[in-house]
């Protein structure tokens, strides 16, 4: 996971919501990953 | 205040001002140094100590110095104020907010949050009067050098005798951190080489830590 632009200013846990990084959208982009090999 | 280097041309000191324009000085400088600690008290994070300790620097260049124009802060005529010290940005905030740019109490009261125009850091493009996005310490100084350059060039290329269209001044505001990067060492020393002269630079030496 990474951001695909510069770094915000606000309260830290604000800045993971807002770009994704947090624990529920971690495991949703890896289960979509892996979903994406299982069809290969 | 350093010196600046030959060939940079500064209005006249000002006459000493009355006891009432003392008394109305120290209520300005009072006024960016409370915006700076209720802006980072509010936000629960920042650094207030520089801001304050700046205040009557910044406050003698915007009211003294500094040739700019807060409905147009793209004139391209208008002195560069080159904020280094980046985490001190409530400095800047303060004064362009009390000098008329495009930025509001509100703006001022959302400091470091998320979407506000008043972030951490200034940021060039964001905040109205903010000329170079900063922060990573040094870098800045040679933000400012890069200026300098530009305007040392533009000048040779554009200025003629008794008509001269570029005649600007870069400043940079430096703290110790800025100093201590060596970057800020390099862009000085080709500053010099170079010999631009109308590039001035303060350096805000502190022994608070």
């Amino acid at each position: 996971m990474g951001i695909g632009r510069f770094g915000a200013s606000a309260p830290y846990q604000r800045i993971y919501q807002e770009l994704g990084l947090t624990v529920d959208n971690v495991v949703r982009r890896a289960k979509e990953l892996l979903q994406g090999h299982r069809e290969m | 205040m350093t010196k600046p280097v030959s060939g940079a041309v500064l209005p006249p000191p000002p006459p000493p001002p009355t006891a009432r324009a003392a008394s109305l000085d120290q209520l300005c400088i009072d006024t960016v140094r409370a915006l700076a600690t209720d802006a980072v008290q509010q936000a629960d994070s920042g650094h207030p100590g520089t801001a304050m300790a700046l205040a009557p620097v910044a406050y003698v260049l915007w009211q003294r110095h500094l040739r700019y124009n807060p409905t147009n802060p793209d004139w391209f005529g208008r002195d560069r104020f080159v904020l280094s010290a980046g985490h001190a940005c409530m400095l800047l905030y303060a004064a362009l907010y009390l000098t008329g740019y495009d930025l509001s109490l509100d703006d001022i009261k959302r400091f470091r949050q998320w979407g506000s125009r008043t972030p951490g850091h200034s940021e060039h493009g964001l905040t109205p009067g903010v000329e170079a996005t900063t922060g990573p310490l040094g870098q800045d100084v040679g933000n400012a050098v890069g200026m300098a350059l530009a305007e040392a060039h533009l000048g040779q290329l554009f200025n003629r005798p008794g008509h001269a269209i570029v005649e600007h001044h870069p400043f940079f505001l430096a703290s110790d951190g800025d100093l201590m990067e060596g970057v800020s060492h390099e862009a000085c020393s080709l500053a010099g080489h170079l010999k631009l002269g109308r590039l001035i630079g303060i350096y805000d030496g502190t022994t608070v830590w």
